[in-house]
C-alpha cells in the first residue's frame, strides 16, 4: 500500500470508474490518498509520501474535531488511523 | 389602426385576439379589447416555499417519495422515534400512519417510493433494514455493515447503501436485492473513495450519487456510483454534510446542510440555485431536481419546504 499527497481538483475525473476497478483509491482528510493504483498518482500529479508523513498530514487536518453526542468518546479528538 | 377580428391566422401568431388568449407562450396577437400587441412567453422560476408541518418534530429522520407523495420515517425528537408519516403535496399535510410502526430508529437513510419504501441503518450500528408497502412496515434483510449516517438511493427493490459513521467514517457501499432481500458488497472495489458520514444520496442503484458529507471536516466531493465502483464527480461549490439529496445522477438537488444554499448537479458540475430560507441540518429530502422537499432537522424540526421549478406563461405588451 502506498500513501499519496494532493489536492482534489474538484472535477469530474479526478478519479474514475476504471481507476477504482484496476485498484481502489481510498481519501483521507488531509488529501491524503491510499491506494496502489500507481497510474492514477502519476495521472494525478500525486506525491507519495511515507505512511508517517501520510498520518501526520491527517492529524493535522482533523486536530480539533470532536466525536459527536451519541458516540463513544463523545467530546474527545477524533482519531483515524490510516490502513 | 384598423379594427381586427378574432381570426387566427397562423400557428402562434394570432389576430383580433382577446386578453384570454394567455394559455402558452410563443403567441403574438393583437387585442382587440385594448388595442395593442401583445406576446406571451414563458419564464423559468425556481423558487422555496413552505409547505404543511410534520406532525411529529425530528432529526435525523429519513425519507423517500416525490415532492407530492412523499414519505418520512424515523427520526430523533431526541429519542428515536418509530413514527412514519405520508405527505400529500396538493394538500400540503402529514398524515400519521397508523399503525405503520418502524422499529425506532433514526440517522437511517430511504429509498424508494410513498407506498414501496426501504429503511436502512441508524445509529448506533443498526443493521435493520424495513419494507413499507404503503400501510405497514416489515422486515428485510439486514445489512452487512451497521452504521448511521450514511447515504441512500434507489428503490425498495433495488436499493444503494454507502458511507455513514459511528465512531469512524464508513466508504461501505451495499447493494440492496429486493427479491431476495439481501444487502451485497463488492469490498473494496465498489467502497466510496472518501469515507464519510451525513453523505446525502440521490439516484438509482446503478446509477447513484453521493453528495458531501463529513470526514470529520465538511467535505464538497461528489462521487458518482456505476453499478460497480465510485468515480469523481463536479465537486459542491460549499462544502457541508448533515445535507439533503434528492434527483438522479444527472439531475440532483443538494438542499440545506448548515447552510442556506442549494445547488444543482446536470452529471458533470454543481450550480449554484435560489437560497433555502432557513438554514437545516440532519432534514431529510425527497423528490426530483424540479420538485423537491426537505422536512424535519435540527433542533428538532417540522418544517417542510418545498423546492419547485416552474414556467409560467406571462404576457407582455409590444
Amino acid at each position: 500500500m502506498a500513501y499519496y499527497h494532493v489536492e482534489h481538483t474538484g472535477l469530474k475525473g479526478f478519479i474514475t470508474h476504471e481507476d477504482n476497478e484496476s485498484a481502489h483509491v481510498a481519501g483521507y482528510p488531509g488529501d491524503v490518498w491510499v491506494t496502489e493504483n500507481t497510474t492514477w498518482a502519476t495521472r494525478v500529479g500525486a506525491v507519495e509520501k511515507t505512511k508517517t508523513e501520510a498520518q501526520a498530514l491527517v492529524d493535522a487536518a482533523i486536530s480539533g474535531s470532536v466525536y459527536e453526542e451519541g458516540e463513544p468518546n463523545a467530546g474527545e479528538q477524533i482519531v483515524l488511523v490510516l490502513p | 389602426m384598423a379594427e381586427l377580428d378574432d381570426t387566427e391566422i397562423t400557428g402562434s401568431v394570432l389576430l383580433g385576439q382577446s386578453a384570454e388568449n394567455t394559455g402558452s407562450a410563443g403567441n403574438l396577437w393583437f387585442d382587440s379589447d385594448e388595442n395593442i400587441m401583445k406576446y406571451s412567453y414563458s419564464l423559468e422560476v425556481v423558487a422555496w416555499s413552505t409547505g404543511g408541518n410534520l406532525n411529529t418534530g425530528r432529526s435525523c429522520l429519513a425519507g423517500a417519495g416525490t415532492q407530492d407523495a412523499t414519505l418520512a420515517f424515523g427520526g430523533q425528537t431526541p429519542a428515536a422515534v418509530t413514527c412514519t408519516e405520508e405527505y400529500d403535496g396538493s394538500t400540503e399535510t402529514w398524515t400519521n400512519i397508523t399503525p405503520a410502526t418502524l422499529s425506532a430508529t433514526y440517522q437511517n437513510a430511504g429509498a424508494g417510493t410513498q407506498n414501496a419504501a426501504l429503511s436502512f441503518g441508524g445509529t448506533p450500528v443498526n443493521t435493520c433494514t424495513q419494507e413499507y408497502n404503503g400501510s405497514t412496515w416489515s422486515a428485510g434483510g439486514n445489512l452487512n455493515t451497521g452504521r448511521g449516517l450514511l447515504g441512500g438511493a434507489g428503490t425498495q427493490d433495488a436499493a444503494l447503501a454507502f458511507g455513514g459513521s459511528f465512531f469512524s467514517c464508513r466508504s461501505e457501499t451495499e447493494e440492496y436485492n429486493g427479491s431476495t432481500e439481501t444487502w451485497t458488497s463488492n469490498s473494496p472495489t465498489n467502497y466510496l473513495s472518501t469515507a464519510r458520514g451525513t453523505v446525502a444520496g440521490a439516484g438509482t442503484q446503478n446509477a447513484g450519487l453521493a453528495i458531501g458529507g463529513i470526514t470529520p471536516s465538511a467535505v464538497s466531493c461528489t462521487e458518482e456510483y456505476n453499478g460497480t465502483s465510485w468515480s469523481a464527480g463536479g465537486a459542491l461549490i460549499t462544502a457541508r454534510g448533515r445535507i439533503a439529496g434528492a434527483g438522479t445522477q444527472d439531475a440532483a438537488l443538494a438542499m440545506t446542510g448548515g447552510v442556506t444554499c442549494t445547488e444543482e448537479y446536470d452529471g458533470s458540475t454543481w450550480s449554484e440555485s435560489t437560497a433555502a430560507p432557513a438554514s437545516r441540518t440532519y432534514n431529510a429530502g425527497a423528490g426530483t431536481q424540479d420538485a423537491a422537499v426537505t422536512f424535519g432537522g435540527t433542533a428538532p424540526s417540522n418544517l417542510t419546504l418545498e423546492y419547485s421549478r416552474t414556467f409560467p406563461t406571462l404576457v407582455c405588451c409590444l
